[in-house]
């Protein structure tokens, strides 16, 4: 498999993440990722097709979350869409800021409840980056393939 | 709803049953778990052995669990595959939770 592009759509339905969580992993355990499992690829896709559905759509349904699945020789990229409101700056801030997680002294009772899905999705890519166009808001996400083997 | 829930010597044992913890079903572990500490029960073990996938809001579910635990109460974890391991590992959360290979451990040290 040299390189192909696969178009995914689903409604802003939160119960509808899970069937294109798992068509990704299905289509990334095809590809042979550098560092990153087909379980990642699905993590950070659910991730981001959450934020379209919370954030730009309010988790109102009746409306499109599309999700291009490319890769090519050395790179699977995947770009999610939505037509919602454009990412909080809050979030959007996140994807270019050093990850930050707890660490061992911190106390279970002063951990924050949401706002790990950024964390998890910069954690598991090797690329992310959020573009606003007219009213679609696009995050790619990019993960290495390994080099072919001869 | 994707929980089933047994009480055995003081100490509720939440399985869940369905095969994902994400966002469409978060809000009921945490309303699950408040249901058990309101009848009077806070040693909560969280058994996840049916569960292949969780994401941000699953995992804010089980810290929410933990919370309604309180000062007095406990939360343990038991039973991760290692998709779901991984997301406690990215989040160091595998450092600060109490979490056991299997249901029988953890219910022997909570007894202990």
């Amino acid at each position: 498999m040299d390189s192909g592009k696969i178009n995914l759509s689903i409604d802003s339905d939160i119960r509808q993440v899970q069937h294109v969580g798992e068509a990704v992993r299905c289509l990334a355990s095809h590809l042979e990722l550098a560092d990153a499992k087909p379980s990642s690829v699905e993590l950070a896709v659910v991730e981001a097709v959450n934020d379209s559905i919370e954030h730009a759509y309010q988790s109102e349904a009746g409306n499109s979350v599309d999700v291009a699945f490319e890769y090519s020789t050395d790179c699977l990229n995947i770009k999610i869409s939505d037509y919602g409101v454009p990412m909080p700056k809050s979030i959007a801030g996140q994807l270019s800021t050093k990850i930050t997680m707890p660490d061992d002294k911190t106390d279970l009772d002063g951990l924050p409840e949401s706002g790990w899905g950024m964390q998890l999705l910069k954690s598991v890519c090797d690329e992310v980056s959020y573009n606003r166009d007219k009213s679609c808001n696009t995050l790619s996400l990019s993960f290495k393939l390994a080099p072919a083997t001869a | 709803m994707g929980f089933e829930t047994e009480t055995k010597d003081g100490i509720a044992v939440v399985t869940v049953t369905a095969g994902r913890l994400d966002a469409s079903i978060a809000p009921d572990l945490k309303q699950t778990v408040a249901e058990i500490i309101n009848n009077g029960t806070s040693r909560i073990m969280l058994d996840l052995e049916s569960v292949q996938f969780m994401d941000s809001s699953g995992l804010g579910a089980v810290i929410s669990s933990f919370k309604l635990t309180g000062q007095k109460g406990e939360f343990v974890i038991c039973n991760m595959n290692e998709a779901v391991k991984e997301i406690f590992t990215l989040t160091h959360m595998d450092r600060l939770f109490e979490i056991y290979p299997s249901a029988d451990e953890g219910f022997q040290k909570m007894c202990a």
